[in-house]
């Protein structure tokens, strides 16, 4: 976890472009990846050692990451730490990305490690607990939920609850079921990419998607 | 295909994951049972609602510079692990402290070999004078006086080894236990006793007889 918090002290140092600290070669084939996949271009320059690189590459993902981390821990200071966390690791470990793979499914796979980590942690199994919403109790941290198909206040009304009662039964899952159903349904990740994320087969993912959909079900059967 | 299996298959089919032969499985049962065709109409529905809820989160405003600032740090880390090390670093420690004591046991072994060298000058007459008196106590004195020679033979033995053992040694078998190696260890084990016993106060053989007739 970061032993920062969001809003610690932040000094203005810049590394250099073409930093040796970040600098590596790059193979003439990846070179080709990239012209036809911006993510892999991204990732290259990265590689390169251009810190414009990483900026580009938070921008783009950071907002995907923080929403995955809070339905996973709840809190979003937590979250927040954990996105800092990802794009930490994502930066460590930017030679072990491949071109041959997608970019979204690697930021996606160290992102679900962390957070499957951060729940396992004994600690926060004791909050979880402490924290417990009683029913009919809003978690003062949800924020509401946009509804833009809603075109009056009623539709509107009812728009808002169903998306409480929804991410509330989705907080309830169980961890690798709540991964594998907002891999697959919320970030659009095929099985296959929803398996590598989460460590798996499809057969896997299959099992973990009828098991999450059945307990929405339950969940939700006033409304659906 | 029974109605449960059809259940298991029908988030793959809504999200177009199922293979053409399940699918067409599936269609056949659906085709044939209406709860099913009610069921997966619930679970497109429900799956829709999920893919509807926002997939991001606007960003706070420092969030971007905090993960800017800790990715320098890990560069900086980067960078301190790339410079060479000092030589001796790349030493490990079991290796320091076996070089040590090497060290520490050759130069505790080269000043009991000058101690031994030394007091063997007087041990021959003192022990020869003895052993006029108490003829019990000559197999004794030999053994003294083959490990005086002994000692002051080493430096030839450790080169050439002897063809036959000498009458002292053949005397008192326990004397070829006399290997370098085993006295350094005796002379490290009482380096205290060695150091401050003189000859004068070597325990007298007769007292040992005086004690075996007493019992």
């Amino acid at each position: 976890m970061a032993p920062a918090g969001v809003h610690g002290k932040v000094s203005h140092m810049r590394t250099e472009p073409g930093d040796p600290a970040l600098a590596a070669p790059v193979p003439a084939e990846a070179t080709a990846r990239a012209a036809a996949d911006p993510d892999v271009a991204l990732m290259l320059r990265l590689q390169a050692g251009d810190e414009s690189a990483f900026q580009d590459l938070f921008r783009k993902y950071a907002p995907r990451v923080l929403q995955l981390a809070r339905r996973f821990v709840g809190s979003q200071a937590q979250a927040e730490e954990l996105t800092q966390d990802v794009f930490v690791q994502i930066f460590r470990f930017r030679h072990r990305y491949k071109p041959q793979s997608r970019l979204v499914t690697w930021v996606f796979t160290i992102a679900t490690n962390l957070c499957l980590n951060e729940l396992r942690r004994p600690e926060r199994q004791l909050r979880v607990d402490l924290w417990d919403r009683r029913d009919g109790e809003d978690r003062p941290e949800d924020p509401p939920l946009p509804d833009p198909a809603a075109v009056t206040a009623e539709e509107g009304a009812a728009t808002r609850e169903l998306a409480q009662q929804l991410e509330a039964a989705v907080a309830a899952l169980p961890p690798k079921q709540r991964a594998a159903l907002l891999l697959s349904r919320v970030d659009g990740l095929a099985y296959r990419d929803v398996g590598e994320a989460i460590g798996c087969s499809e057969g896997a993912v299959k099992a973990l998607l009828f098991r999450a959909t059945q307990a929405l079900k339950r969940s939700l059967r006033d409304y659906v | 295909m029974r109605c449960r299996q059809a259940q298991r298959l029908m988030t793959p089919t809504v999200d177009n994951e199922l293979e053409p032969r399940q699918q067409h499985a599936l269609d056949q049962h659906l085709t044939a049972c209406a709860a099913c065709r009610q069921e997966l109409a619930a679970t497109r529905t429900l799956l829709e609602v999920v893919a509807r809820l926002p997939a991001e989160m606007s960003l706070p405003p420092r969030l971007e510079e905090v993960t800017l600032h800790r990715m320098r740090d890990a560069a900086r880390a980067e960078r301190s692990e790339r410079r060479p090390a000092p030589w001796w670093r790349s030493l490990s420690l079991p290796a320091l402290t076996v070089a040590a004591v090497a060290v520490l046991a050759l130069a505790v072994g080269l000043r009991q070999f000058d101690v031994v060298s030394t007091r063997s000058v007087d041990i021959p007459g003192r022990l020869a004078a003895k052993s006029g008196h108490q003829a019990a106590s000559q197999h004794q004195v030999a053994s003294e006086a083959a490990r005086t020679r002994v000692a002051r033979q080493e430096p030839r033995r450790a080169s050439e080894p002897p063809k036959y053992p000498p009458a002292e040694l053949a005397s008192a078998p326990d004397l070829f236990m006399d290997l370098p190696i085993l006295r350094h260890m005796e002379k490290l084990e009482h380096f205290d006793a060695i150091r401050t016993t003189t000859v004068d106060e070597a325990p007298d053989p007769s007292a040992g007889q005086q004690e075996r007739s007493s019992g």
